[in-house]
């Protein structure tokens, strides 16, 4: 998006699975980049981390992104594990009811 | 090397001619032959002339026959009383024989060795004129223009493709004309438009001592208005009577029209793309195209009973002022016998390097004056085709720049006019599904808001970008067994496919809040409306379900409304789990008591999420924004003024705002 904030996405392996870390603004601009990189993590592994302690901000596509990986996971028999981000973003899955419904670690 | 060679000789007739003096003083015949041999050595004459004008010299008063070997094979006769043999040299190298015939004694002899050696450099000078002559043949014969200047600045030499290059017939006819009028032929341009000064050419600059790059010139012809482009390249050679300066003029015209032409349909194209505006389209391309390919660009359409501009483009405003009114004053009629009215009829372009006499001539004075003001001087106009029926014309001018139209300005504006035309159609395409989406967008909102004894109700609904689609965001107000449902939401998502959803979600609350009266229960319909679905579809909804002075506050997965009592806001309502995701999920109100004069807002994400010079919106100044609302149309025209002074860029999402306020 013109003017908007740098962003970007990359991929490394994380113990047993592979974690996507996301840095900056995770919105309908940026969210097809993060969910490439959650696809080519699946083909590797079926625990995927997104790494979001660097994301400032979070939108309503990046929920959907995270529902729907969290969906596909386990019905691959695996699991999404959210690395808990700011405060921005922790509201917004406040908002949603994400907590209880999606593992979410401090960590990696 | 042929000046040095020529000094060279004629020093050394002159020390040869003291000494000879010194020894036979009374043989003045002697001395002018000799003095004969150098004239010969220093003038350029091919090596028959030198043969001819030596023998002259020698016979009859030297000897009484004369003959030469020069690289002809013939055998050189023995040497005897009556004859002597002579070998021609010079600079150490044998370059012929002469051979004498007659009776002479031993001081003859010595002349006629001296001799020799002033006829071999001669000779060999010959030889090097020779050189010259075929270089000169070289350069006759290369495509490039070549010219040779003295010091002072004069042509020396030019080939054939010189003088054509400068509109000349004959290099003699180039040769024979003073340099300033050969300049003054042309205006000269630097690439950047700037004017081209005399001394700034290479070949001064070598004049001048100095090591110039090669330049780029644009050079119009002032006669003809012939735009052409150069790559001038100078190189210094030393002369006889001085330096001179040899000039390569390439024509480059048509590898810097392609280009240009190239340069400017990419441009022309990305401004195409970026707005689907018609009229702002075509009137960029305008100026896109001033001053590159014409002085003035106009664009126009029909419109009722004339041509109306709908783009006007000149370097200098003051002059698009002049032409602005002009064309305020005299529109062309649709049924105009020529000009742009004729071109939209046919579809056919002109071209016309001269204003015809007769448009002068009918014309009206103020408009023989106005043509006469802006100088024109070439016009070409080219129809703009979409769906192959003209729909409006580009007109180009040329004025003070003194051009005229090439065909590959024609070829180059036809295709420019072309690509307006598909932008155009684009346009109206868009226009089209622009409508349709607008009407489909109208289906997800009420028709209008209901009226409502005890609350006043105001919206606002701002879709994202014009470019985008039908958006997810919705509202509604309907009434229940108990009160009124109050609803904004939002389904992720866009397009047709979030449309349809969209709609579906909110019949499916309006539906079941109607009968159900429970918003709780609503919610729960909608969320295994969606949980049913195979593909995920998120979507959040607010609801404030007001009973008599009580309302009950739900949120599942959006934002929480903001309650304004006191002049300031706050949230109210739970957070409670977004819609579609979970089956299972449920539901709980948050009851506020009414007061006179409460506002209470619903919003949609698009609002917070707003994208400004450094941040996004934001709830903290939503907050702010909201302070001392009265009602519901002033808290809804607040967000609205704070949003769009905050928001830099394209709205990136729909935004949707209900609000109400007790009265």
């Amino acid at each position: 998006m013109e003017g908007g904030p740098v962003f970007s996405v990359s991929r490394r392996r994380a113990g047993d699975g592979v974690a996507v870390v996301a840095v900056g603004e995770i919105d309908l601009a940026t969210v097809d980049a993060v969910r490439a990189e959650i696809d080519a993590a699946r083909t590797e592994t079926t625990l995927v981390l997104l790494d979001l302690r660097d994301v400032t901000f979070i939108d309503s596509a990046g929920v959907r992104l995270v529902l729907e990986g969290s969906r596909e996971l386990a019905a691959e028999g695996g699991e999404l594990v959210i690395v808990r981000g700011g405060p921005e973003v922790r509201r917004v899955f406040d908002l949603v009811g994400l907590d209880g419904r999606v593992k979410m670690v401090d960590e990696p | 090397v042929i000046g040095a060679a020529a000094g060279g000789a004629a020093l050394g007739a002159a020390a040869v001619a003291a000494a000879w003096r010194r020894r036979h003083a009374s043989d003045q015949r002697r001395f002018a032959m000799i003095r004969g041999a150098a004239v010969i050595a220093d003038t350029a004459l091919s090596i028959p002339e030198v043969l001819a004008r030596a023998r002259e010299l020698l016979v009859p008063r030297f000897a009484a026959e004369c003959e030469f070997h020069v690289g002809d094979g013939r055998p050189t006769p023995a040497e005897d009383a009556a004859t002597m043999v002579v070998p021609l040299r010079s600079r150490g190298r044998t370059v012929g024989t002469m051979v004498l015939r007659g009776s002479f004694d031993a001081g003859d002899r010595e002349f006629a060795h001296l001799f020799g050696g002033r006829v071999a450099l001669a000779l060999e000078n010959a030889g090097l004129f020779a050189e010259l002559e075929s270089l000169e043949a070289a350069l006759g014969t290369l495509a490039e223009a070549v010219t040779i200047q003295d010091e002072r600045g004069q042509l020396v030499y030019a080939n054939d493709a010189a003088a054509a290059a400068l509109g000349f017939e004959s290099a003699e006819q180039l040769l024979a004309t003073p340099p300033r009028e050969i300049v003054d032929a042309y205006e000269s341009f630097h690439e950047d438009g700037s004017p081209l000064r005399i001394e700034e050419l290479p070949g001064r600059k070598v004049l001048a001592g100095l090591a110039p790059d090669p330049l780029l010139v644009r050079a119009v012809e002032r006669r003809t208005g012939e735009e052409r482009w150069r790559i001038v390249k100078a190189t210094p050679v030393p002369g006889r009577g001085g330096r001179l300066a040899v000039n390569i003029i390439e024509d480059v015209t048509d590898v810097k029209r392609a280009e240009m032409a190239q340069r400017f349909l990419a441009a022309a194209s990305a401004v195409l793309a970026s707005s689907l505006d018609y009229e702002e389209t075509l009137a960029r391309i305008a100026e896109l195209a001033v001053p590159r390919l014409a002085d003035w660009c106009s664009v126009s359409v029909p419109e009722k009973d004339r041509m109306r501009s709908v783009a006007l483009a000149h370097v200098d405003p003051e002059k698009v002022r002049f032409a602005r009114s002009y064309q305020e004053r005299f529109p062309t009629p649709l049924n105009a016998p020529t000009g742009t009215a004729q071109v939209l009829r046919d579809g056919v372009a002109q071209v016309m390097n001269e204003i015809p006499a007769a448009l002068m001539e009918v014309a009206d004075p103020e408009v023989r004056e106005a043509i006469r003001e802006l100088g024109m001087r070439a016009a070409m106009l080219v129809p703009i085709m979409s769906r192959e029926r003209p729909i409006g014309v580009i007109s180009f001018v040329m004025a003070e720049s003194r051009r005229v139209f090439s065909p590959a300005d024609l070829e180059l504006a036809s295709e420019l006019a072309r690509r307006a035309g598909t932008a155009v159609e684009n346009a109206r395409l868009y226009r089209e599904r622009s409508r349709i989406a607008a009407t489909l967008q109208r289906g997800l909102l009420p028709e209008e808001l209901p009226r409502i004894p005890g609350l006043r109700l105001a919206s606002l609904y701002r879709p994202a970008g014009p470019e985008n689609l039908v958006g997810g965001d919705f509202y509604d107000a309907f009434p229940t067994a108990a009160g009124w449902m109050l609803v904004v939401g939002d389904v992720t998502g866009r397009g047709a496919e979030a449309a349809a959803q969209t709609g579906q979600a909110r019949h499916t609350l309006r539906t079941a809040g109607t009968i159900v009266g429970d918003p709780a229960a609503a919610l729960e319909q909608l969320n295994l409306a969606l949980a049913d679905r195979r593909v995920l579809t998120p979507c959040t909804v607010a609801i404030v379900h007001v009973t008599a002075r009580t309302a009950d506050v739900l949120c599942a997965g959006h934002p929480q409304p903001l309650l304004v009592r006191d002049g300031a806001a706050r949230p109210v309502g739970h957070f409670g789990p977004i819609l579609g995701a979970w089956p299972d999920s449920r539901w709980s109100p948050q009851p506020v008591e009414l007061a006179a004069g409460d506002v209470i807002v619903l919003y949609t994400d698009g609002v917070t999420d707003a994208r400004g010079a450094r941040e996004r919106f934001g709830v903290d100044r939503l907050v702010a924004a909201l302070a001392g609302a009265a009602d519901a149309a002033g808290a809804v025209s607040a967000i609205d003024g704070a949003l769009s002074a905050f928001q830099r860029g394209a709205q990136a999402d729909d935004t949707a705002i209900l609000a109400l306020d007790v009265t």
